[in-house]
């Protein structure tokens, strides 16, 4: 996945606190925001799921050790409320600006891409993607999953970035959830 | 065929990323090719010894290591691949080599492609993909015909000796 694709998947990570402030503009009567915020959710969605059919129809899957995988359930739920809540309780004038949000979401899009914490995504929670961590000979990786349950082993991944994996297992593991 | 690695001089191998449908194509006929080979249904002189696999390969048994870097055009202009190795990872591997002569990589500029009008100069480097095959490695035996072609890339005894005594405990 190149560096643009990486930067594109991080910012989906912000299409969540886009609509609540999508939301919170529309009660406003706001609504030339809203529409502009709603508009930029769809296309970050669509451009989420996009990058993770592409990569899936393009490359071709490698068998990797992986080891522990651990779910990580919580992650987008504290994303979303460390994040959005401030904005649904935040005051007429105070956070409301496009100038504003446009910022925090440069912010926020820099230090996930520095982070490689791409596991905090609640759209492909939302998608039925689910996030492991886990470990591949002493590294610490990050496996994303249709499957509700990940089992260790040589599993066939595509890689996204060193660290961030996409598994391609079968419709029996998919079943095994 | 799970991986398709390069072999490079120095024992190093480095990934040769496909994509899907060039690895749906060659796995189809890499595995065909094998299937042909370990049956000796050429009949043309292959050989088998019983010879474990040196541990850069083997480790590339079951998954492709972390530290296995992919093969790159820079990587395979400076260091071209001695071999390409396909291999069916598994309880049960199989390892399928080609030889891979300076005349099957191409440097850039050296090899005419034909697009839908005429010829053109290939821009960018790359592998040919012979239709056989130079040895089979599978439940701890080498198939092979030239035991000089397999020395190129796969050091799998010290001397001619050990080949010879392998194929007479054989």
């Amino acid at each position: 996945m190149t560096k643009v694709a990486q930067g594109m998947l991080v910012l989906t990570c912000l299409a969540p606190i886009c609509f609540v402030q999508a939301a919170v503009a529309a009660g406003r009567r706001e609504a030339g925001l809203a529409v502009a915020l709603v508009v930029a959710v769809v296309a970050l969605v669509a451009v989420c799921l996009a990058l993770l059919w592409g990569a899936a129809r393009v490359a071709t899957p490698v068998p990797k050790k992986v080891a522990e995988p651990t779910a990580k359930d919580s992650e987008p739920l504290a994303f979303l409320v460390a994040y959005a809540l401030p904005l649904v309780s935040a005051k007429e004038g105070s956070s409301a600006s496009l100038l504003g949000l446009g910022a925090f979401a440069l912010v926020m899009g820099a230090a996930l891409w520095q982070l490689q914490v791409f596991h905090v995504n609640p759209v492909l929670a939302l998608f039925g993607y689910k996030f492991f961590g886990a470990k591949s000979e002493g590294a610490s990786v990050l496996v994303v999953s249709r499957s509700r349950v990940l089992a260790a082993g040589e599993l066939p991944v595509i890689r996204l970035t060193e660290s961030l994996w996409l598994y391609c297992g079968g419709s029996e593991s998919r079943r095994a959830g | 065929m799970n991986l398709l690695l390069a072999i490079q001089r120095g024992e190093v191998v480095r990934e040769v990323r496909l994509a899907r449908e060039a690895h749906a194509a060659l796995s189809e006929s890499m595995g065909a090719l094998a299937e042909r080979f370990v049956r000796r249904e050429d009949d043309d002189g292959v050989r088998m010894i019983g010879v474990a696999l040196p541990e850069f390969l083997w480790r590339c048994r079951a998954a492709l290591p972390n530290d296995v870097q992919a093969l790159t055009e820079d990587s395979l202009r400076d260091q071209p691949p001695v071999a390409l190795v396909a291999i069916d990872t598994g309880t049960s591997p199989r390892f399928c080599f080609q030889a891979l002569g300076g005349r099957r990589v191409l440097q850039e500029g050296r090899a005419l492609l034909f697009n839908p009008r005429a010829f053109g100069l290939n821009r960018r480097p790359g592998l040919v993909v012979a239709d056989r095959l130079d040895a089979v490695h599978v439940e701890g035996r080498l198939h092979f015909r030239s035991e000089h072609t397999v020395r190129r890339f796969l050091n799998v005894g010290r001397s001619g000796g050990d080949a010879k005594q392998g194929i007479a405990a054989l």
